[in-house]
């Protein structure tokens, strides 16, 4: 375990780090244009880079990919019907909580 | 009086912002309050999992840095692993500076603060489906504002509440609820369904990765396959009959 001093400075470094990746290329790219090619991959950061946080967190279970016994993924599929139809975030969210509970509550 | 607003004042972009973000708060707040327990459950001080809201400010990131510690790893381990799951945001970053060209470095140092996925991706939205106006950095302000506030309410209420939220509430699924709902308008053609399905696959499989690796690495090769999607389709529909239509 990581002594009371040493996480103070672990804590800020890791502050520091994220804060450096946030503010890199607002920092690099204040009056000048991006590159074209990487204006054109950036237009796909949104479906890769939630996906990539998406898919684990719904697959996984404790560190492992489960297919069957796994509650979130009916529960996740009814969000995304809901989602589909509603176009709404806190309908989305709702349907996806409620029917983990629900299908968790039955077996 | 009667004149047709074209641009919106800075004061309205900022209250859109905080509109606009609002229903994100069902995913975040319970998130927030995960975190909180998780950091007093792997033994922190109280003082300490709130100072982490304020220093570090990255949900994902945070819940991996307390779990490290429960874990008894390393302080270097920790902050790489902490640095490279939030490097993604070097992404974000180069995304929202094509929006805000010209802008001074004070209000970049504030907006990169305040530069999560939750904020940035419904700011976003409105710099590239609403008409631009000269007060776009005010909206992102709304967001992330916003999302800070009720960020460190609810690692402090986490804090609080510590075991009295039961794990069986399964409260952390709030976020991959979030993300869909923000991602499934974007997949409307072929290449960003090819960059979702390409990124999920490598982020499955490179689950065992050193140091989380398997986040930046599956963004940028999910963004790279979306290109590469784009790029044949449209050779693809030029090549066949001499760009006449079929």
């Amino acid at each position: 375990m990581i002594g009371s001093d040493l996480i103070w400075l672990v804590m800020i470094a890791s502050g520091l780090l994220t804060f450096a990746a946030r503010f890199s290329m607002l920092g690099l790219f204040q009056d000048r244009e991006l590159p074209q090619l990487l204006k054109q991959v950036l237009t796909y950061v949104a479906p890769s880079v939630l996906a990539a946080i998406i898919i684990p967190d719904v697959l996984l279970i404790d560190g492992t990919v489960m297919v069957m016994d796994n509650p979130k993924i009916p529960a996740f599929l009814l969000a995304m019907v809901a989602a589909a139809l509603t176009r709404n975030v806190l309908v989305t969210i709702s349907t996806g909580m409620i029917a983990l509970w629900l299908i968790t509550a039955w077996i | 009086m009667s004149s047709v607003a074209t641009t919106k004042t800075a004061r309205q972009e900022f209250w859109d912002g905080v509109r606009d973000e609002i229903p994100l708060m069902l995913g975040v707040f319970p998130f927030g309050m995960v975190f909180g327990v998780l950091g007093v459950e792997a033994g922190l001080e109280p003082l300490v999992v709130m100072a982490m809201s304020v220093i570090v400010f990255g949900g994902a990131s945070q819940v991996v840095f307390v779990q490290m510690v429960g874990a008894g790893a390393s302080g270097l381990v920790i902050t790489g692993t902490v640095g490279i799951i939030n490097l993604r945001h070097a992404l974000y970053s180069a995304t929202l500076t094509q929006y805000i060209q010209g802008l001074p470095m004070r209000w970049r140092f504030v907006l990169a603060y305040l530069l999560t996925d939750e904020a940035f991706f419904i700011s976003l939205n409105r710099m590239q489906t609403k008409p631009p106006s000269p007060y776009m950095h005010f909206h992102m302000l709304g967001t992330g504002g916003l999302l800070w506030v009720m960020w460190q309410i609810a690692t402090a209420i986490g804090i609080g509440l510590g075991e009295l939220i039961p794990d069986a509430l399964n409260l952390g699924f709030a976020i991959p609820l979030t993300f869909m709902a923000i991602t499934l308008p974007q997949i409307t053609s072929i290449p960003p369904l090819v960059a979702l399905l390409v990124a999920g696959t490598v982020a499955i499989l490179g689950q065992d990765l050193p140091w989380n690796i398997w986040v930046i690495t599956a963004g940028l090769i999910g963004m790279i396959a979306g290109y590469c999607a784009e790029m044949l389709l449209a050779k693809q529909n030029r090549a066949p009959n001499d760009g006449g239509q079929a």
